[in-house]
């Protein structure tokens, strides 16, 4: 690695997001191999690779959800590799599940509602009404005009089809306003009629957003990725532009040509 | 976009309603029904209107944050010692014993909630089985203090606002209860339909989630223990006020015990299913326990069962049920809870 005082030139707002050298096992077991990932701002990654490569842990260890057996993580120029999972969403680095997390028995505006009341650090008010909160209703509309699924501000979570369960998922993470966004497989488990939505939802993300995108369909990984990187047993085997991917030889043995 | 229209908030879809103090004048009119109503029974009615806090206590935890505790009496003794003991050495103002027992109930809250809302789940049941045990043989320990087994007597309190003796009849004992249980009641309903309240809903669906939502969730955990533990205080010490003495079993782990199964009873994460589940635990008790100590337990036992198995969100269920039904009958307006 080079050292710090050959590079002065890097300025830290050049890097939104860094992980340097991440590496985690769990026994013998190496789910994170010296991984190295730098996004800017407003940067479209994605991340791709096999079933079990380590994608979700991954994110599990740059959110603080793992500790990671070394390496260093850095937001912004902050070194955040210690910091609280929870202080790590503050500062703007925030993630959606693969598995849909939402609680489901409150309806979708007052899932959407925590998250703004997080952003806009409203949640300690103990005793004024939540539509005496202000700007909080404001907000929440605006955040379900823009994933469309206002008329479901109603509905129990748990009473939506799956596919609208993920745009909540989205709403979520965006009523967070977040500097860096994992989206870990949004389109999992969803029926390609609703993929659309999801789709258009990715797409329409803040263009100063630096995201990284976890997806098995190759359709929205290529449509939405200005650089993809392949992770293959916990290790980053490549990195390029969705042209260079997909014309890797290894990458396509390894894993585009296995019927994904 | 712009809905300005009357009540954003329920255009916008939150189950939380209401700032009028509605089911407060209700819950007065009831009370002072049976104010006139049992001249009699002022004594059991007070001590239903104090298992109320403490079950609404329980409720904060459990029904809105998710903490299952067994150890609430912990701080309903403790809340129960520190008022008998102002009174006996400092002031026997009620109102000012009150807060010294809301304070302490807090602090011993603060204090054990530090340390056990690290852990989770059973491991913390189990930690606030043990505090309640700790408490309970401090409290024995330090007889010169307490007076241990005997009980904690000898005060006497000064009439209320400075103008109501506390009468043989305990009717200033039973409105003052019930005007603090109305208070908390109203706090408390202000309290979970507020933005902190949602928090603290938002933990008990999936506290990793709101982790990854950002929220600081060990400290919003904590102001809710603080807190619950602060109205158990409160509960404790009307208790000692209106006895004017205190007992060792307001420690005991029966106490925290059977205000779970009230709770249980009655339904969780709605207040007014604490209210519920006390007074029916309370009545059945005291009438069946009349008949032959034995009979209670069995009737409480067949009722939870009953209700665990046919009611799974507690006697509450009853009422959302006939209330349903009514405004069907009513041409479907709706529930409208708010008004
Ligand atoms: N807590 C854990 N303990 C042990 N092994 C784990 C744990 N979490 C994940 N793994 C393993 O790490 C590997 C990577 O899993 P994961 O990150 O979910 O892969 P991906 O998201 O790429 O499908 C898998 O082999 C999985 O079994
Ligand atoms: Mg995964």
């Amino acid at each position: 690695m080079t050292t710090l005082n050959e590079q002065p030139a890097v300025t830290p707002t050049a890097s939104r997001f860094s992980v340097q050298g991440l590496s985690k096992r769990f026994g013998n077991l190496v789910v994170a191999d010296d991984i190295h990932i730098d996004l800017t701002p407003g940067a479209r990654m994605a991340l791709i690779g096999p079933n079990g490569a380590g994608k979700s842990t991954f994110v599990n260890l740059v959110t603080g959800l793992l500790t990671p057996s070394s390496g260093r993580i850095v937001l912004d120029g902050e070194d955040i590799t210690t910091m609280s999972a929870s202080r790590r969403v503050r500062n703007g680095l925030v993630r959606s599940f693969q598995v849909t997390r939402l609680f489901r028995e409150l309806t979708v505006a007052d899932n959407i509602r925590l998250a703004v009341l997080q952003e806009r650090q409203q949640y300690m008010r103990l005793f004024s009404g939540l539509a005496n909160t202000p700007g909080l209703d404001e907000e929440v509309q605006r955040i379900l005009n823009e994933l469309n699924i206002r008329d479901r501000a109603s509905s129990l979570v748990h009473n939506l089809a799956y596919g609208e369960q993920r745009l909540v998922e989205i709403a979520l993470v965006l009523a967070l306003k977040p500097k860096v966004l994992l989206l870990d497989e949004p389109a999992a488990g969803v029926p390609d009629s609703e993929s659309d939505l999801i789709l258009e939802a990715v797409g329409n993300l803040p263009k100063d957003l630096a995201v990284l995108l976890i997806e098995h369909d190759m359709d929205l990984v290529f449509s939405f990725a200005e650089q993809i990187a392949v992770l293959v047993n916990g290790a980053v085997m490549a990195t390029g532009t969705p042209q260079e991917i997909a014309h890797n030889e290894t990458v396509r043995n390894i894993y585009l040509g296995k019927g994904h | 976009m712009t809905q300005t229209t009357v009540k954003p908030s329920l255009a916008l879809g939150t189950l939380h309603t209401g700032r009028l103090p509605i089911p407060e004048l209700i819950a007065l009119v009831v009370g002072l029904g049976c104010f006139f109503a049992f001249p009699s029974n002022l004594g059991f009615m007070t001590e239903i209107v104090i298992m109320i806090l403490l079950v609404l206590s329980l409720d904060l935890l459990l029904g809105y944050t998710g903490i299952a505790s067994l150890g609430q009496a912990a701080m309903f003794g403790g809340g129960a010692y520190c008022a008998g003991l102002f009174a006996l050495h400092i002031h026997n103002d009620p109102l000012l014993g009150l807060i010294m027992a809301a304070l302490f109930g807090g602090l011993m809250a603060g204090v054990s909630g530090l340390l056990f809302l690290r852990a989770h789940g059973l491991s913390f049941i189990i930690l606030t089985i043990a505090f309640g045990s700790l408490t309970f043989a401090v409290a024995n320990q330090l007889n010169w203090l307490t007076g241990g087994d005997d009980g904690l007597y000898g005060y006497i309190m000064a009439p209320l606002f400075g103008a109501f003796e506390f009468d043989f009849f305990g009717r200033t004992g039973f409105l003052y209860s019930l005007g603090i249980l109305l208070v908390v009641f109203y706090g408390l309903r202000r309290l979970v339909n507020s933005p902190f309240g949602l928090s603290a809903q938002g933990i008990r669906e999936d506290r990793q989630r709101m982790t990854s939502l950002g929220f600081p969730v060990y400290r919003v955990m904590l102001m809710i223990y603080i807190i619950a533990g602060a109205i158990a205080g409160i509960a404790g010490a009307l208790s000692a006020q209106t006895i004017q003495v205190v007992g060792l079993q307001s420690l005991s782990f029966t106490m925290s015990a059977e205000a779970l199964v009230m709770l249980i009873l009655g339904g969780t994460g709605r207040l007014y299913g604490a209210v519920i589940g006390t007074v029916v635990f309370m009545v059945v008790h005291h009438y069946a326990a009349d008949l032959d100590p034995s009979t209670w337990m069995l009737v409480i036992g067949l009722m939870l069962i009953a209700v665990v198995l046919f009611l799974p969100k507690g006697m509450v269920q009853l009422v959302d049920m006939t209330r349903n039904k009514v405004s069907r009958l009513n041409g479907g307006a709706g529930h409208d809870n708010s008004k």
